[in-house]
């Protein structure tokens, strides 16, 4: 088996087989091959080649290969792309701003209390159960009653809001 | 070289089906690993990993998909899925060398091995064209498949086989010329 002289179109044999050529190429390696003994030959032996590399094709699992991309994949398909940060700051200065926000906590709830006149204000309780009248006893007790009653009952909405009323 | 409609519109449909699979169609997956599966298998084959073959596979559809985003269709999907097959043996054969266990894409591994089932039911000619195809270095066997069995351009090629269109071009002529020697033989 020779080689034609004519590089160019040789080049194209592969192309031509993989019908991978423009109408008008093609036309044109085909005359040329028409007429052309070594590339007729050199034609066919690639349609042989490439049938026999095809025939070889080793057999593949679809259905594993589609559940393994979806599973690599738990975020994607994604029906839109995930919106860019306009301002991402740095993780070190994060810990930075972390670190301040809490030292300045802690200032403000351990502060000394200020001292007025001297005095330092002391904590004190003024006042009992022993304070309050029998008016309010009762009404404690009443309070008391219901929530007794709350916990058999259905819950009841935890807040409800009249409906707002416009004054005309 | 002007590429024809067959091949653009494989590009048109694989673009198509890569903008459903991102709008949220989870059957374009589907469609794109059966699609281009077959010809992946066969790339890895020739390249001498048979045994792990469908990791391979497995693993560029993996890969493919998880940067998908950075796809940018300056070549075929299927060249892209090509390059990242090549790399992933690539990895796998330094590995396979580092922990001494050997398995040389260098070496005249999968294309010349038939085992007794193959060769049975094999068709002769066939044979006799695999077997030629056997007797070519590793780089024009690989050359030659992308060329012949896959039908892609030399610039394709040598993307995937990070090369030069010129380098492509001379193993595929001498890869031609060999065969043509061991078949007049």
């Amino acid at each position: 088996m020779t080689d034609c002289p004519s590089g160019e179109i040789r080049d194209l044999l592969p192309e031509l087989v993989h019908d991978a050529l423009d109408a008008a190429r093609r036309a044109e390696v085909e005359r040329h091959v028409a007429g052309c003994a070594d590339c007729a030959a050199e034609v066919a032996l690639l349609r042989s080649m490439r049938d026999a590399l095809a025939g070889r094709t080793p057999a593949v699992n679809v259905a594993r290969i589609v559940a393994a991309v979806q599973g690599a994949n738990v975020s994607a398909p994604r029906l839109v792309s995930s919106p860019k940060r306009a301002f991402s700051m740095p993780r070190h200065w994060r810990a930075a701003a972390a670190i301040i926000a809490v030292s300045v906590g802690t200032l403000i709830v351990f502060r000394p209390h200020p001292v007025i006149d001297g005095a330092q204000p002391e904590m004190t309780f003024d006042g009992g159960v022993s304070d309050l009248d029998t008016q309010d006893l009762q009404a404690l007790l009443g309070d008391l009653k219901n929530l007794d009653a709350l916990t058999s009952a259905d819950p009841a909405p935890l807040l409800s809001f009249p409906a707002p009323v416009v004054e005309k | 070289m002007t590429l024809a409609m067959p091949k653009a519109e494989d590009d048109a449909t694989d673009r198509a089906l890569i903008a459903r699979w991102q709008t949220g169609d989870e059957r374009a997956a589907t469609l794109l690993v059966e699609r281009h599966a077959g010809a992946l298998a066969r790339f890895v084959a020739s390249l001498g990993q048979r045994d792990e073959l469908d990791d391979v596979v497995q693993d560029t559809f993996v890969r493919a998909f998880g940067s998908l985003d950075r796809f940018r269709s300056e070549s075929s999907l299927r060249t892209w899925l090509f390059t990242i097959a090549r790399n992933l043996v690539r990895d796998r054969v330094r590995g396979a060398k580092w922990q001494k266990n050997i398995v040389s894409i260098e070496e005249d591994h999968a294309a010349t091995e038939h085992d007794a089932l193959d060769a049975a039911v094999a068709d002769e000619t066939s044979e006799r064209l695999r077997g030629a195809v056997a007797k070519l270095s590793p780089t024009q066997r690989e050359v030659f498949t992308l060329r012949v069995g896959e039908g892609l351009s030399y610039k394709d090629i040598a993307d995937v086989a990070g090369t030069t269109e010129g380098a492509a071009r001379v193993h595929y002529h001498n890869a031609m010329r060999a065969i043509k020697e061991f078949l007049d033989d």
